[in-house]
């Protein structure tokens, strides 16, 4: 028989099949025997078990093994169960743990044996037990022994940035980075025992600022807490610097810490909701896609499905772009927004509830906890406490107090409304909601007050539900519909949102979903906004002191960081001018005060800026702040790639990215299956963390001893060598008065274990069955002599399960169960404490509604000419993107690419269609090309990009020469758009700058103006 | 706002789907052998493409060569725009147009209703391609490697083990089973909803069934969708 050459899908693009149409189908009739499945399922993996059909029961296949670990596809730590070939010891398959929540959403008990959990997952009970990691999870099967992964030491050999390398051995690396001398033949750089100098100012004149250690930065991954924590523990405790910057202040923290002022004072945490899905009838999700994107695909992907289908569950997903997320045939549906205009759409939702008091008046007027008890609700809120409203009080912007009034008690007071009289607001089961009257305090003064829910009321109606139409693109009927809909629905209503809506006043959106969700009373409330109930951090526990250092440094003892997150009140700027008779404000530069974020981004803006000094040092540890943080100008860039502004740099990390690519060393380190792991789950109700240990041998290069190079070998050695507190022998104190050493990964992570394992309340016993299937067994041996009896048991139960699952009632009463009651902020009386660094104005105790501005106050439409720049822009995250998923074989597979999505009226109008190759040009200047995507899943007037694209110089996308051989970039990895790069600075500040958020400092990058070009 | 004229027209061409009679699907039954289906609940697919990505790492399908794919796209609703996520591959069919035209007989049904190839005899020709009215069959342009295609996974399905694609359902919206176990949870979901099959006037009967599709479905136009195309 002939070959022939096949062309049924040449010339039919990826992604599309040939459809046979003169195909017909007759009766079919057997005529052969089965052959073998060896011969059918040739390329496949042989299956991990055997399930016996007649007895039942369930044998691991020889030369197999299973193990525990948690994911690292995203941040959403997921657990997982990995298929490892015991001759290879390559992974052949990666999947979900069935003990954790955030695989499964309805986990198996934690005292159910390992071999029949896993046994639970065959056959027709594996439908309900399943336990999943989302696609790029289960992609990230190949990332152990990724072609392009760093695994030898590297040193630059050519310019910073160059793509130039030489293998180097572990020792090398470690001197010259420690002793400096001339490393490139530029001339002399100092090392690291040079740079920290605790006797000089970080930026002399300036002591704020602290020491001179403070010239290392350091960025860093902000999950895995076992590994972070033991890096914070170095840069900060140990060296004693400040400059340690990571994600969040880039990746939409301002909304999380402006939807903590609903419920508590600033400083105070960062809150994260979503619904409680079980119970939930209504929900809005603004700017996010569950399921796609933000909290564990698995569990709230799988809870939306339940809710889709079984609940009668509607919601609406107001998004400029159409994700998956509102499935037709479901009740969902998608709301179109002009990015950037979140905030005006809640206000427009706020004030449509107080306009037709569609608020929950019995639970608002609630004022203290006793009469929240009387009333069966877990919350109670300060709506009907008094605030002084008189500019020309002293306490202007404070609650009015018992003090105030000749109360004994100084508590804030209400007007009791069965009397009209001001009562204490600790003494009534209720207090008048709205308030907006002139009381005469104890000396016979008048002062004019107005209760919180008044002037958050007064806020909201200031301006008309025209106004909040016009700026969202959403017509006035749609937000009555969803007004009604989010408030009718009661306490099972939510609003929630994730990190795509990070505008300069991202920080106002989040407080405004908090307030919101506090308005229909469904924060805690079966089928409201549910939160996480957080996890046992190894670094707190009591076993072993991880989180401080004889004889080093505390936070508050090294000054502040380069970014400013502090109070420019306490800075030498500001009482320099005041001494000079100067006015204090403007400050020169933004202060972060409200809450100190760690702005990567920002801290190399001052780098660049050299002021209030540049860094001499950087060491980047699994962090790309120069891809992930949006305008980042070509300037500050510079600034890390020139020799003389930053003397040193060190990437540690398993790939190359954008930002490492930049430094003079990298040292590998461990890929996410290689480590050990025990973090908390993003979106799961369970307290708890997903945990485990390397299931393979790691494939890094070993050092002069023997042990492999990893981010902690490498401090461990910096620190031996230049005497650095902490380390070494007898480093670190246990519980039982020992003092043990700290020399290796496995010294640490034995104690962090330990630490969390023995907070834990229920562990399980493992038996030995449960060691071997669990692949605890093996886990172990690293750790087990360096625990007490006790301690090895624990880790050893936790190990065996892949982390710590608490089982609890999901509800207590009408609530979830175990959130400490609380009073709920109308009005957070602590923020009015800060003063804005620019306007020299103290911030508001409610959110206020102000559109996009600049840092000096003007509106972005001042600076940005909607003639040059008529579109607003927007970037999301794609269900298969994550930092490292990029590197993934099966990801640029199934996800080749992304586009610029635009609406087809939009591209009519703009003389653009489907395909064309256009550019991306934001008002700095910066642009990115790309290709162009139209339909109707896009609002009007805008464009929406996905990040995780675009990696030309990381990820194996990157061309590279190491040691004299030229590797080129694989061309699959680099493909699409990366719109960080491109998105605009603040022209109102002065050097180089970011685009922030107008509070809280962090990073703003939605909404803003953009012009799309044809270029083919 | 929206001009409904420009949407893709996968919803909605006036074809609408056939239900399958619930009968239809379990008569002939024989308890003596298996009858393995799947079911797809497209309202419960979130498009997280994790069954694509597990059944290429488990099956070591060559880059490009998916035997599953999630077919996203935007269709009209009352006021804007939802989405339809369905996921497609071959549907192991009871009068398979894709068996009879192998020169060389290395393509067939087995005794529990998987249509397979034997990798030991195909020339990969790619011909039973060119004969699949569903595209299931994922050819080599260059006639070099076998074709490769859905067979429920056959190592684990005949081990008692859950195919990768349904083990890895993110949204549950995939059940596999035996339509000649009546207690099963796929004859159960089965009989408790309106199931449909993409292109059943083909008399291919294949046994990938859908629930939540929408009557209006152009199946046509869904199977020829460009999965790659809706990154979001
Ligand atoms: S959601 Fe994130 S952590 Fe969870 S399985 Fe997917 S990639 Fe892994
Ligand atoms: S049953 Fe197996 S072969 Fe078929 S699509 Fe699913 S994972 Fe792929
Ligand atoms: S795994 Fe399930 S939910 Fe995810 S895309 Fe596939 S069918 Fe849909």
């Amino acid at each position: 028989m002939n070959r022939r050459k096949f062309f049924t899908n040449i010339g039919v693009a990826a992604g599309t099949v040939a459809v046979a149409t003169t195909a017909k189908a007759t009766n079919y009739v057997k005529s052969k025997e089965d052959p073998p499945i060896s011969s059918v399922a040739k390329n496949s993996l042989v299956p991990e078990f055997i399930v016996d059909e007649k007895t039942g029961d369930m044998s691991q296949t020889p030369g197999q093994r299973m193990a525990f670990q948690r994911c690292f596809g995203c941040f959403d730590n997921c657990g997982l169960r990995i298929r490892v070939d015991d001759k290879t010891d390559k992974i052949l398959r990666v999947n979900g743990n069935p003990y954790c929540e955030n695989n499964s959403g309805d986990p198996l008990p934690l005292d159910m044996p390992v071999k029949e959990a896993f046994k639970s997952l065959t056959g027709d009970p594996g439908h309900k037990n399943r336990a999943t990691t989302c696609g790029r999870g289960t992609a990230a099967t190949d990332s152990v022994d990724d072609e392009r992964r760093i695994t030898q030491v590297l040193k630059r050999a050519g310019k910073r940035g160059e793509g130039k390398w030489q293998t180097i051995s572990y020792e090398q690396a470690l001197k010259e980075i420690v002793e400096g001398g001339d490393l490139f033949g530029e001339g002399k750089v100092a090392g690291l025992r040079e740079i920290r100098r605790l006797d000089k100012e970080a930026a002399p004149g300036q002591p704020e600022f602290g020491s001179a250690a403070n010239h290392l930065f350091a960025t860093y991954l902000s999950d895995n807490a076992p590994r972070t924590d033991f890096f914070a523990r170095f840069m900060i405790n140990s060296w004693g610097t400040q400059n340690i910057g990571r994600k969040s202040a880039y990746c939409g923290a301002q909304q999380r810490l402006g939807l903590a002022l609903a419920a508590v004072d600033p400083l105070q945490g960062a809150w994260h909701a979503h619904p409680d899905w079980k119970e939930a009838k209504y929900a809005i999700f603004l700017g996010t896609s569950p399921g796609n994107s933000g909290n564990s695909l698995n569990s709230l992907g799988r809870q939306l499905a339940d809710a889709r289908v079984d609940n009668g569950f509607k919601y609406v997903s107001v998004d400029p772009l159409l994700r998956t997320t509102p499935s037709a045939n479901t009740g969902g549906e998608w709301v179109p927004i002009k990015p950037g205009r979140d905030t005006p759409f809640l206000f427009a939702l706020m004030r449509l509830m107080f306009d037709n008091n569609w608020i929950n008046t019995s639970h608002l007027a609630t004022p203290n906890a006793s009469a929240a008890k009387a009333k069966g609700e877990l919350h109670h809120t300060n709506a009907s406490h008094l605030v002084i409203t008189d500019p020309d009080h002293p306490q202007n912007g404070k609650f009015l107090r018992g003090s105030n009034v000749g109360l004994t008690a100084d508590h804030p007071v209400v007007i009791d409304p069965k009397t009209g009289q001001i009562t204490d607001a600790e003494t009534v089961q209720d207090g008048e909601l709205f308030v907006d009257r002139v009381v005469t305090d104890s000396n016979g003064k008048s002062i004019q007050v107005k209760s919180a829910l008044a002037i958050l009321r007064a806020e909201a109606q200031r301006n008309s539900l025209a106004t909040y139409a016009e700026a969202t693109g959403i017509s006035e009927k749609k937000l009555k519909q969803i007004a009604r809909d989010f408030s009718h629905h009661g306490r099972k209503s939510s609003v929630v949102l994730s990190t795509a809506s990070s505008s300069a006043d991202g920080f106002i959106t989040g407080w405004l979903t908090g307030l919101l969700n506090t308005l229909v009373g469904s924060h805690h409330a079966r089928g409201g906004a549910a939160y996480w109930l957080g996890f046992q951090n190894g670094s707190r526990g009591d076993r072993y002191v991880l989180n401080a250092i004889d004889g080093g440094f505390k936070k508050s003892d090294i000054g502040i960081s380069a970014s400013r997150e502090g109070k420019y009140e306490n800075s030498t700027e500001y009482k320099t001018k005041l001494a000079n008779n100067q006015p204090p404000y403007p400050a020169k530069h933004p202060w972060m005060q409200i809450a100190p974020a760690h702005h990567a981004g920002e801290m190399l803006v001052s780098h660049a800026n050299n002021d209030p000094y540049s860094f001499r040092a950087f060491f980047c540890w699994r962090n790309n702040v120069t891809y992930g943080n949006s305008g980042l100008s070509p300037a500050v860039i510079n600034s890390m790639k020139d020799p003389k502004q930053l003397g040193l740099s060190v990437g540690i990390d398993c790939h190359l990215n954008e930002t490492t690519n930049l430094c003079d060393y990298i040292i590998p380190d461990l890929s996410a299956h290689e480590e050990y792991a025990a973090d908390r789950m993003w979106g799961s109700e369970m307290r708890g963390f997903s945990a485990g240990a390397p299931v393979v041998t790691p494939r890094t290069v070993k050092d002069k001893y023997g042990r492999h190079v990893c981010m902690e070998r490498f401090l461990i050695d910096i620190a031996l060598m230049m005497e650095l507190p902490g380390f070494g022998k007898n480093a670190i104190k246990a519980k039982d008065g020992r003092q043990v050493d700290l020399l290796t990964l496995e010294d640490w992570s034995a104690y962090y274990l330990a630490n969390a394992a023995m907070m834990c309340n229920n562990l399980p016993q493992a038996s030995k069955e449960d060691m071997i299937w669990s692949g605890a067994e093996r886990a172990m041996v690293p750790l087990k002599d360096k625990l007490t009896p006790e301690e090895r048991t624990a880790v050893a139960a936790v190990l065996s399960r892949g982390g710590y699952y608490e089982a609890q009632p999901r509800y207590d009463g009408d609530f979830l169960n175990g959130h400490p009651g609380r009073c709920l902020r109308i009005y957070n009386e602590a923020v009015t404490s800060f003063v804005h660094a620019y306007s020299g104005k103290a911030y508001p105790g409610i959110p206020a509604y102000q559109p996009n501005h600049f840092w000096n106050g003007d509106r972005w439409e001042q600076h940005w000419s909607k003639n040059e720049f008529p579109l607003l822009f927007s970037s999301y995250k794609s269900t298969l993107r994550s930092p490292y998923s990029v590197a993934f074989k099966r990801t640029a597979e199934f996800s080749p690419t992304n586009y610029v999505y635009m609406n087809t009226n939009t591209a009519k109008e703009l003389g653009l269609a489907s395909g064309n190759k256009v550019r991306i040009t934001s008002p700095s200047g910066q642009s990115a090309d790309g290709e162009l995507q139209t339909d109707e899943g896009v609002v009007e007037g805008a464009i929406a990009v996905s990040t995780g694209f675009g990696h030309t110089r990381g990820f194996g996308g990157d061309d590279r020469t190491i040691d004299g051989k030229f590797i080129k970039g694989i061309k699959e990895r680099a493909t699409g758009t990366s719109v960080n790069p491109m998105l605009p600075t603040d022209p109102t500040r002065s050097g180089e700058s970011l685009l922030l958020d107008y509070w809280t400092g962090c990073t703003a990058r939605h909404g803003v103006s953009v012009k799309v070009t044809k270029l083919s | 706002m929206i001009n409904r004229r420009t949407m893709l027209k996968a919803l909605g061409s006036g074809i609408t789907l056939t239900l399958i009679p619930t009968a239809k699907i379990l008569a002939s039954n024989n308890p003596d052998v298996k009858n393995l289906a799947m079911v797809i609940d497209v309202r419960r697919c979130t498009g997280c493409l994790s069954c694509s990505v597990a059944c290429a790492i488990e099956n070591g399908t060559p880059r490009g060569m998916t035997r599953n794919q999630v077919r996203q796209f935007s269709t009209p609703q009352k006021d804007s725009y939802g989405t339809m996520a369905i996921p497609t591959q071959c549907g192991n069919c009871k009068n398979p147009t894709c068996i009879e035209p192998c020169p060389v007989d290395a393509t067939d049904k087995n005794k529990s209703g998987v249509v397979y190839i034997n990798y030991d005899t195909c020339i990969a020709c790619q011909i039973c391609v060119e004969h699949c009215p569903y595209g299931a069959r994922a050819g080599d342009a260059n006639a070099q490697l076998p074709p490769e295609k859905c067979d429920f996974c056959i190592a684990r399905s005949s081990h008692g083990l859950l195919p990768a694609c349904v083990e890895s359902c993110a949204g549950h919206s995939r059940i596999f089973g035996d339509l000649n176990k009546p207690d099963s949870q796929i004859v159960q979901t089965i009989k408790n909803n309106r199931v449909y099959t993409m292109l059943e006037s083909k008399g291919t009967g294949p046994k990938i069934y859908y629930i939540g599709l929408p009557e209006t479905t152009d199946d046509n136009k869904v199977l020829t969708l460009n999965y790659l195309n809706w990154q979001r």
